[in-house]
């Protein structure tokens, strides 16, 4: 079970990182299925929050006992903090792109799926950190 | 039936600062949350939705919030609350 989330967190999570700059390609080749993969990836979004929030929820406490009791007790409380929160914007950001897409704003979309692949990126990055976290002593 | 993606997004990221503060200062907030969704990340998460689609109905058509143009609103909040969170939990951690 943890592994299904585990994998499921990892992979839409890099889907939200790759997903904007092909959207961003295809609205420049003025592409009709720019649309639906906006769609496709605020949809992605949301859902991540299962496997996201089951992962916090149910595993993490454990983990979060042997950061704090470690060498980068900042793992958890600036890092792991950090990342728990903006995951929860993800959606809002994905979703207001997907929405100019619908709505034909291109240009200005571009920004919000620029900022959603670098949140995106960095919440990547931030979830390696806490795992290094939990190994440093 | 209209909906301000904009207004919502604007409402939502704030709320989230304030979710997040209120729950490290105020532990019977946290509990009130605890109660309700049986965790502050499920409170803040369907709290959040919420007040996204709530606002984005509700000012449908709102064009501007505090003279500042709703589109540039949106922008400015949510970059700020990204900022915020991390620099909130860097001095909190700190301090």
């Amino acid at each position: 079970m943890r592994d299904v989330l585990l994998y499921a967190h990892i992979l839409i999570g890099a889907l939200l990182i790759l997903l904007p700059f092909i959207i961003l390609s295809q609205l420049k080749a003025k592409n009709p299925i720019a649309k639906q993969l906006s769609f496709l990836t605020a949809g992605l979004s949301w859902i991540l929050l299962i496997p996201a929030g089951k992962l916090y929820i149910t595993f993490y406490p454990a983990t979060k006992t042997v950061i704090k009791a470690g060498a980068w007790p900042w793992a958890h409380s600036i890092i792991m903090e950090t990342k728990e929160h903006w995951g929860l914007l993800l959606p809002i950001i994905a979703t207001t792109a997907a929405f100019l897409v619908y709505d034909g704003k291109n240009e200005e979309s571009r920004k919000w799926w620029i900022l959603l692949a670098i949140a995106s990126l960095l919440i990547g990055i931030m979830g390696r950190i806490v795992k290094m976290g939990a190994l440093a002593r | 039936m209209k909906f301000n993606y904009y207004i919502g997004t604007t409402a939502s990221s704030w709320l989230l600062l304030a979710l997040i503060l209120a729950v490290e200062f105020s532990a019977p907030f946290k509990g009130v949350l605890v109660s309700i969704f049986s965790h502050h990340w499920i409170g803040k998460a369907v709290l959040v939705t919420l007040a996204f689609a709530a606002a984005g109905f509700l000012f449908a058509g709102k064009k501007s919030v505090a003279g500042i143009a709703d589109r540039d609103c949106a922008w400015y909040s949510i970059v700020s609350v990204l900022a915020l969170i991390f620099l909130f939990f860097v001095l909190h951690f700190m301090l």
